[in-house]
């Protein structure tokens, strides 16, 4: 157990703590905290192999996620590759983001993809892989709907990486009922 | 309209035969560690290409810094997930601090204006007299600009859009009429357009007159040098005056390297935009005695309603934008309420996926009908009224910008009066039903039942679909030195050196689409200072 957590007040949760838990949850999501410096420094900092940013433990929770955000619609055409695809996407829109902006999503994902952390952000779902449908939906549907502006834009900003990087791959655009571009024909220069 | 399937013999001004790419650099490939020129700009979007462009011109040794990456027509694929990361300032995803506000803001050689939607409108002029009464700036009356507009309209050939509304922007035409409310046809710099409609992801045919394709070739055939992937990381300041600038070179995902150069010049112009530029000034520790920097910084807030039609949209063809409304724009005059200006934007399927909000099987739904959807939007002014102070920019830890946009009641009353404006011009036009674009936000069947539904949504931050297109302000121009940095003629206050030509120096927000405001603004300050430079 981490020290910082298990000798304060946080586990005693009276209501009035719980208050204060939820609200270490928002401020760990986007301004960090010795809480998740410390978690971060036990968590796998291995990056996937030919990726930039998403570490094993992202690529778990996006890839849950996925089928809850986009239902029907995935894996779509794209069969066997649709979750090769989505998380290169992502990685790739969060590669040239700032230095500042790939911090907070780091904190993000660290708050998400570790347990003990997500015990404090309200998110009790032990292993995401293995998760039941109804409680990521839970997840979510408590982010989205929350009093806490922070976590209100954090399930905005899951929706951005994982939805937006889904409709911008070429295959899914029928999904959309879009034709897709004209053809281009180069010059010979 | 007639949709096009494909297109041919379309030729890059960059390809890698063309004379000018000799004097066209990318930072990495750079053999030397300082360069040197008469005149340095920093940034190359509507500020940045047209001050080259004149510069240029007049004899002087000029220097384009960039820090996006050169991508030209063979690169432009009409590709949304490819045209984000390459042109957008963070991937398109760049946020207010509380995530309440996205700002699409370019990020390349040619900057802004090489993914904006081609409106061009001049400054409105309840605009322009309201600097002069509350920033004293002098110089810049309706009167004044005249000439500086008709000089860019012919430049970039901007003209009322002959090629007809496609059906998205038919709603608005349609929906006014049906209620007597004025509209227009927009003007847009481009010439022979083929009606495509990717003008947010680079135009793939040369068509839209950017700095890209006008004055940035333009300044390289009069000798001007272009090194782009090179972000400026400070001013160096020396006893008031601007000594050189250091910039990095970035790699190709825009990160910064360990490669330094220094360049110099005896005469220095920030262009780099609202947020970057005063992001770069507060990193050189700029002088600035009344702590100005950053401050009012507008956005031109933007909301959203869609609606669905009985009959196929496509809001991903044609001309993005083409008509528009001022009806409530100015109502009050200059100042009272929050007013917008009614207007239309295109629909391609990955940012309109974000745009609809929500996930599971109602965006499915939404989604899937993406082809009979129309969407409005409208544009707040802000920056006028004492409620509406815009933005703080500062700096986070690593020196890039940060951006406190406070969403206010004041911001908040716009936002719904607009929402319901919007919805009623939708009906009007014989929408089926209509959504606003808010988390919560339900199909309404009809006006009455939207006006009813619509009282029980909670506007928050992030609860509303909130966009700018438009960064204004941070560096504000006017001889009311207790609000502005730069003075009339846009020369910095507190450096001997320093001129700021882009939309940084607007001391409030502009009312309409901005580049035109730019463009005329920077060519009559630009004008100015060459021949000044040109009697040294």
């Amino acid at each position: 157990m981490l020290p910082s957590i298990s000798n304060g007040a946080f586990l005693n949760t009276s209501r009035r703590d719980f208050f204060k838990v939820s609200l270490l949850g928002s401020v760990v999501l986007l301004v960090g905290s010795s809480v998740s410096t410390l978690v971060l420094a036990k968590s796998n900092h291995n990056v996937l192999p030919d990726f930039n940013f998403l570490r094993p433990s992202d690529a778990e929770f996006l890839l849950a996620l996925a089928p809850v955000m986009l239902k029907a619609n995935y894996p779509g055409i794209l069969g066997r590759k649709a979750s090769q695809r989505l998380l290169f996407s992502i990685d790739k829109q969060i590669s040239s983001l700032s230095v500042h902006s790939r911090k907070q999503l780091r904190q993000l994902f660290d708050l998400l993809t570790s347990s003990t952390l997500r015990y404090f952000a309200g998110a009790s779902i032990n292993d995401w892989s293995v998760a039941p449908i109804e409680q990521i939906e839970g997840f979510l549907q408590g982010w989205k709907n929350s009093m806490f502006s922070l976590k209100r834009t954090g399930y905005s900003a899951l929706g951005r990486l994982v939805i937006m990087s889904w409709y911008a791959q070429p295959e899914n655009n029928l999904q959309a009922g879009y034709p897709g571009p004209p053809k281009i024909y180069s010059p010979q220069e | 309209m007639k949709i096009v399937s494909e297109i041919r013999g379309i030729s890059d001004p960059y390809s890698p035969n063309q004379a000018i790419t000799k004097r066209t650099i990318n930072a990495n490939q750079l053999t030397e560690e300082s360069l040197s020129a008469d005149v340095i700009i920093i940034g190359t979007g509507a500020g940045g290409g047209t001050s080259a462009e004149i510069f240029a011109q007049a004899g002087l040794k000029v220097l384009m810094i960039e820090e996006g990456p050169l991508k030209s027509t063979r690169d432009f694929k009409m590709d949304e997930g490819k045209a984000y990361a390459d042109l957008y300032q963070e991937s398109a995803g760049r946020v207010t601090k509380d995530g309440g506000i996205g700002i699409l803001q370019g990020r390349c050689v040619g900057g802004t204006t090489v993914v904006n939607w081609t409106s061009s409108f001049r400054t409105p002029s309840l605009t322009l007299d309201y600097w002069q009464k509350t920033f004293q700036l002098v110089g810049c009356s309706k009167s004044d600009m005249l000439p500086w507009f008709d000089q860019m309209e012919k430049r970039l050939n901007i003209l009322p859009w002959q090629g007809g509304a496609n059906e998205n922007n038919s709603v608005l035409k349609n929906g006014c009429v049906k209620l007597n409310i004025p509209w227009k046809v927009i003007p847009r710099n481009v010439k022979g357009c083929w009606n495509l409609g990717y003008c947010g992801m680079g135009c793939p045919t040369n068509a839209k007159q950017s700095m890209l394709v006008t004055t940035i070739p333009d300044a390289l055939e009069h000798g001007a040098t272009l090194l782009y992937q090179a972000r400026v990381e400070r001013l160096l300041i020396k006893n008031k005056k601007v000594t050189g600038v250091e910039c990095f070179a970035l790699d190709n995902n825009k990160q910064k390297t360990t490669k330094k150069i220094i360049a110099t010049a005896p005469y220095i112009i920030l262009a780099c935009g609202g947020i970057n530029g005063p992001a770069l000034m507060l990193r050189s520790k700029a002088p600035d005695p009344q702590r100005r920097i950053g401050k009012r910084t507008f956005l031109h807030p933007t909301v959203f309603s869609f609606a669905q039609f009985d009959h196929e949209i496509s809001p991903f063809y044609g001309a993005p934008q083409s008509i528009y409304s001022d009806h409530f724009q100015w109502q009050n005059g200059a100042e009272g309420p929050l007013s917008y200006k009614l207007e239309v934007p295109p629909l391609h399927p990955a940012m309109s996926s974000i745009m609809l909000m929500g996930h599971g099987d109602n965006h499915i739904a939404d989604i899937s009908n993406l082809n009979n959807t129309h969407a409005m939007l409208a544009l707040l002014r802000d920056g006028f009224d004492e409620e509406s102070e815009g933005a703080n920019v500062t700096l986070s830890d690593d020196g890039s910008p940060i951006i406190d946009y406070p969403m206010n009641d004041y911001l908040f009353d716009g936002i719904k009066r607009a929402y319901l404006s919007m919805a009623k011009v939708q009906f009007a036009a014989g929408a089926i039903r209509v959504r606003p674009a808010h988390t919560h936000g339900q199909w309404f069947n009809s006006y009455e039942a939207f006006k009813a539904g619509f009282k029980d949504l909670e506007h928050q931050v992030s609860n509303n679909l909130v966009g700018s297109a438009h960064v204004m302000g941070g560096l504000a121009m006017g001889e009311n030195k207790k609000l502005c940095l730069v003075d009339s003629d846009c020369k910095y206050h507190y450096l001997t050196n320093l001129w700021v030509f882009d939309g940084s120096v607007f001391p409030t927000s502009i009312g309409t689409n901005p580049q035109l405001s730019i463009y005329a603004l920077v060519c009559k300050q630009a004008t100015k200072l060459a021949k000044l430079l040109q009697n040294k």
